[in-house]
């Protein structure tokens, strides 16, 4: 259903930005961790996010269906695409979940069980400071998507009232 | 006039009326058969055979994008109680999108049915 992509734009947003969260709570949770599941205290881990393309064939098929033979411009647009082939973006997708390459922090502790031999141990590289921006940035950006997805459901529900 | 046989002048035989097809308990809603009715009945009034196709297979697209709806909305609410979803945003959203088109639906019959009964209230 095309023309509820809208809502499909804003879900995946609502799925990327929960997953951001929950790699946000685990760096919190762990802020202090000198075992982790590889050996070695836990590394910070961060989400990669790429644009999601929309699917082209459904794109050029709604164009097509619009405008009929010729790359018309308002068929096009119907169906999300311009003459110079730039789109409405088909949302967001997490990529990855890449590791976080900064040194750990060190620790002088010699009591510590995993103090190694000079006495200092290990700490992860997470600043909970940061955490706690990237928390508040996330769920901006959580209740963000969920504004731009109630917006549309209201233009829907104005559109259904003009027949009435 | 001629008078033939029992007295009723000769007339050409009328097109047999549809079976009865709406809320046969089938559990399609009455959808499709509604809209074949439609047609069976605006058929028989000339000028509106064309039209009447056309209206019924809109409804019966329309229908099926419905039933799909719903059940991807079911499909998703079972499947977060099991675990194969995780994000309570899709299961909401499924269910957004099912109202939606229900929503959709019924004005697309509703604009069917006034056109219909514009139709038959004229005088032949």
């Amino acid at each position: 259903m095309s023309w509820l992509r809208n809502l499909e734009i804003s879900a995946s947003g609502l799925t990327a930005e929960r997953l951001r969260m929950d790699v946000i709570a685990g760096n919190i949770a762990n802020a202090q961790t000198t075992r982790s599941a590889d050996g070695g205290p836990y590394r910070r881990r961060g989400v990669v996010l790429a644009e999601r393309e929309p699917a082209r064939f459904a794109a050029l098929l709604a164009g097509e269906m619009h405008g009929g033979g010729g790359a018309d411009l308002a068929g096009l647009l119907a169906g999300g695409m311009d003459a110079a082939g730039l789109r409405v973006s088909g949302g967001v997708r997490a990529e990855g979940i890449a590791p976080d390459s900064r040194p750990f922090k060190l620790k002088y502790d010699p009591g510590h069980p995993d103090a190694d031999a000079n006495g200092y141990v290990q700490l992860p590289n997470v600043d909970v400071v940061m955490e706690m921006t990237d928390l508040i940035t996330a769920s901006r950006s959580y209740e963000a998507n969920v504004t731009a997805l109630n917006a549309f459901k209201a233009m829907v529900s104005r559109a259904l009232e003009i027949g009435r | 006039m001629i008078r033939l046989g029992g007295g009723l002048p000769l007339l050409p035989p009328l097109p047999p009326l549809p079976p009865a097809r709406v809320a046969n308990g089938d559990g399609d809603g009455g959808g499709p058969g509604a809209a074949r009715a439609l047609t069976a009945g605006s058929a028989g009034a000339d000028g509106a055979g064309a039209a009447g196709p056309a209206f019924a297979n809109l409804l019966a697209e329309a229908l099926g994008e419905v039933e799909q709806a719903q059940q991807g909305a079911a499909r998703a609410a079972v499947d977060l109680t099991t675990g194969r979803i995780q994000d309570v945003s899709q299961v909401m959203i499924a269910s957004e999108k099912a109202t939606l088109t229900l929503e959709l639906f019924l004005e697309v019959r509703n604009k069917v049915l006034e056109a219909y009964q514009e139709f038959m209230r004229m005088p032949l």
